[in-house]
C-alpha cells in the first residue's frame, strides 16, 4: 500500500519512554528453560562459505519476488533485506488510520520465497526515526524463538541473521518483542510470509508437479482501532501512542476491520488481481494472529495445502478452508470460466461488513457448458 | 433553461411551521427541489412524528446546513408524503429519466468491462470510480446545468424507478429494489440506509443515500 501514508519524527523523550515500556516485560519468556539436551542435530555440516549468494529483490504485496519453481542447482544463500517502518497507512473508505509497524513499509510485509535448503540470510534495519523495538520471528526457522531473539534491533540499529529453510511450506513471519508488545505489533500489520518450495517444486500428491502460472499473497490482518466518546475513530500522532487505548480493544477480541492487504479495498477494483481462463493461480493466505476461512466465490481450491506444509499431500476441489492463527497456506486454482470472482473470508460479516474481501478479475470466453442462464428472471408462471 | 423558483404555498394549520422547498421550474416543465432534502428538514419531519427514522447526523453535522443522509426508501416515502401533505402539489420520487433530464447526467459512458452479454453480470465492475465520501454543506458540489444543486456530490437520490419495471400485483407494489442516481447509477434494496461493499457485490457503492423530491406542474392530485 501506498496510498495515504506519512511518517513523522518525534522527540528523544517520547520514544525513551515507548522502549522502557517495552523493555519492562523482558525475562519471562526466554529465561524460563534450563533444560538444554546435549544431543546433536543430525543435520550433516555445510561449509556456507562454499555455496553461491544470491539478492532476491522483494516486493509489494499481493504479488511475489520473482522465482524459480524448480530449483537448479544446489543449495544457495539468499540475500533478503527488510527496512522496518512505522508509518500511518488508512485502513478503510472512511479515513480511519492506523499507525502500523511495516516490513518494507506494506501490510503484510513482503513474500519471501526460497527452496528447501537454502539458506535465508535477512539483514534486517530499525529506521532511526521509529519509536518501538522490533525483531522478527520466522516460522519456517528453527531455534531461538524463529530467529526472534537473534535480530531485537532498536531505532538506527541493524541485524544479520542466516538461517536454513529446513521445512517446506509456506509460513508467517511477525515481530515479537517481548510481552504485550506481541500481539501488539502483530496487530499493527507486523506480520508477513515466506514460501519454502521443495526443490523440485510442487506436487499434486500423486507425484505430478504443479505449476501455477501466477501467484498472490494475501495477508489478512485483523486490526482494533479505538473509539472516541461520539464513537468514532481515534486518530493518533505516532506510532505507539495508542498502546493503552489500542490494548483496551484488543482484549474484546473483536477487531474493528479485517482486511487484505492493510487496507478495505486494497485488493479491489484497479487493484484486483488479474487471471486468464486456463491460468492456474496460487493464492498463499496468512494470517498472523486470527483464524480465518478463505473461500473463492464462483471457484474453489482444486489443491489446498490447508496447514501450508508442501511436504504433505494437498486435499483436493475444496470449498472453503481454513487457515490458522498463526499460520499460512496455499490454494491453486485453475480458471475455467471469466468474469468476476469474489476471494473472502468466509465469515461472510468479516468479508462485507469488516472488509475481507478481494476481487479476481478473469479474462476468456464464457463456457456455456459450465453454465448458462437458460431463461433470464421473469414473474413465475403456474 | 433556469427560470425561477417556484413557490409552494403550505398549509395553514397552525402546529406546523412554513416548509421552504425552493422547488425549480425545470426545462421539461417538471418541479424538482433545487436542494437535497437537508437535516433541518427532516428533522421537522421526524418532530411531527411522520417521518419515524432520524438520519445518524454524526459530530459537527447538527449545522443543518447538510443534506440528510442514511435513508431508505421507506424512509423517503414518509418524507414524501409528509411534504406533500402541507404542499400545494404532490412530491415523489423522480423517475430514471427525469433525474438525468435535470441532472444533465447521463449513464456511464466507460467501456464495459465484457462485452459479451453471457457476462453482463461482470460488465460493470471497475467502471465506477469511488467518490470521497466526505459530506459537503447543501450547495457545495455545486449546480447542474438547469440550476440543480449538488447532482455531482457524494450523495445518491432515491428514484421510483423499480430495478426490474415491475412487481406491482393486484395493486401491490412489491418492488425490492429501486435505482439510485448519482456519479454513477446503482440498485438498492428497498431496506437500505447505508450501502457498503464487499463479499460478492462487485458494484461501487453509492457513498450516501439521500433524496430530492419533485412534483409535476399539475394541480394537487
Amino acid at each position: 500500500m501506498s496510498r495515504n501514508e506519512k511518517s513523522k519524527n518525534l522527540g528523544a523523550s517520547r520514544r525513551n519512554f515507548l522502549v522502557g515500556s517495552a523493555a519492562a516485560y523482558v525475562g519471562s519468556a526466554v529465561l524460563a528453560s534450563g533444560f538444554i539436551s546435549g544431543a546433536q542435530a543430525a543435520t550433516p555440516k555445510v561449509d556456507v562459505s562454499t555455496l553461491p549468494r544470491v539478492k532476491q529483490k522483494l516486493v509489494a504485496p499481493p504479488f511475489l519476488p520473482e522465482h524459480e519453481q524448480v530449483a537448479t542447482g544446489g543449495p544457495k544463500i539468499v540475500e533478503i533485506e527488510l527496512i522496518i517502518e512505522e508509518k500511518m497507512m488508512v485502513v478503510d473508505d472512511e479515513g480511519t488510520e492506523v499507525w502500523v509497524m511495516s516490513y518494507n513499509g506494506t501490510v503484510p510485509g513482503p513474500m519471501i520465497v526460497v527452496h528447501e535448503g537454502d539458506y535465508v540470510e535477512l539483514t534486517m534495519r530499525n529506521l532511526q526515526k521509529n519509536m518501538l523495538e522490533h525483531n522478527i520471528d520466522f516460522h519456517a526457522a528453527t531455534g531461538a524463538l524463529g530467529g526472534g531473539a537473534l535480530t531485537r534491533i532498536m531505532p538506527g540499529e541493524q541485524v544479520v541473521l542466516r538461517w536454513k529453510a529446513m521445512k517446506p511450506g509456506v509460513f508467517v513471519y511477525h515481530c515479537a518483542p517481548e510481552g504485550i508488545m506481541i500481539p501488539y505489533h502483530v496487530v499493527h500489520g507486523m506480520n508477513g510470509a515466506i514460501m519454502v518450495l521443495p526443490r523440485d517444486g510442487l506436487k499434486d500428491g500423486k507425484g505430478n508437479t504443479v505449476r501455477y502460472d501466477k501467484a498472490y499473497f494475501i495477508g489478512e490482518q485483523d486490526f482494533y482501532v479505538p473509539r472516541d466518546e461520539q464513537g468514532n475513530f481515534k486518530k493518533y500522532e505516532s506510532a505507539g501512542e495508542n498502546l493503552s487505548e489500542a490494548l483496551e480493544v484488543m482484549k474484546t477480541l473483536t477487531p474493528t476491520h479485517v482486511v487484505f492487504n492493510g487496507a478495505k479495498g486494497a485488493l479491489t477494483g484497479d487493484n484486483a488481481m488479474k487471471a486468464k481462463v486456463g491460468e492456474t493461480v496460487l493464492f498463499i493466505h496468512a494470517q498472523a494472529n486470527r483464524d480465518t476461512r478463505p473461500h473463492l466465490i464462483g471457484g474453489h481450491g482444486d489443491l489446498v495445502w490447508e496447514t501450508g506444509s508442501f511436504a504433505d499431500a494437498p486435499m483436493t476441489n475444496l470449498e472453503t478452508w481454513f487457515i490458522r492463527g498463526g499460520s499460512a497456506g496455499a490454494a491453486a486454482y485453475t480458471f475455467v470460466q471469466p468474469g468476476v470472482y469474489a476471494y473472502v473470508n468466509h465469515n461472510l460479516i468479516e468479508a462485507v461488513m469488516l472488509g475481507a474481501t478481494a476481487h479476481v478479475v478473469v479474462e476468456g470466453p464464457w463456457d456455456d457448458d459450465v453454465m448458462m442462464q437458460v431463461q433470464k428472471p421473469a414473474p413465475i408462471t403456474n | 433553461m433556469l427560470v425561477g423558483a417556484v413557490a409552494v404555498a403550505v398549509s395553514t394549520c397552525e402546529l406546523q411551521q412554513p416548509l421552504v422547498l425552493d422547488l425549480m421550474n425545470t426545462d421539461s416543465g417538471l418541479l424538482v427541489m433545487r436542494h437535497e432534502v437537508t437535516l433541518r428538514q427532516w428533522r421537522k419531519c421526524y418532530d411531527a412524528k411522520v417521518c419515524s427514522h432520524m438520519v445518524d447526523v454524526g459530530p459537527g453535522a447538527m449545522d443543518e446546513g447538510f443534506p440528510a443522509t442514511g435513508i431508505s426508501w421507506f424512509d423517503a416515502q414518509e418524507f414524501a408524503a409528509w411534504a406533500s401533505a402541507r404542499a400545494d402539489v404532490t412530491l415523489r420520487l423522480p423517475t430514471v429519466e427525469e433525474w438525468r433530464s435535470f441532472s444533465g447526467i447521463e449513464e456511464n459512458p466507460r467501456a464495459k468491462l465484457f462485452s459479451d452479454p453471457r457476462m453482463a453480470w461482470a460488465a460493470d465492475y471497475g467502471r465506477n470510480k469511488k467518490v470521497d465520501p466526505t459530506l459537503k454543506k447543501s450547495g457545495g458540489f455545486g449546480l447542474s446545468p438547469q440550476g440543480i444543486a449538488d447532482v455531482h456530490g457524494n450523495v445518491w437520490e432515491w428514484t421510483a424507478t423499480c430495478v426490474n419495471g415491475g412487481f406491482v400485483k393486484d395493486g401491490i407494489n412489491n418492488c425490492p429494489a429501486y435505482k439510485v442516481q448519482g456519479e454513477h447509477e446503482a440498485v438498492i434494496s428497498v431496506f437500505v440506509r447505508d450501502a457498503t461493499e464487499g463479499g460478492c457485490s462487485s458494484g461501487t457503492p453509492p457513498a450516501h443515500l439521500g433524496l430530492r423530491l419533485v412534483a409535476d406542474p399539475a394541480a394537487k392530485m
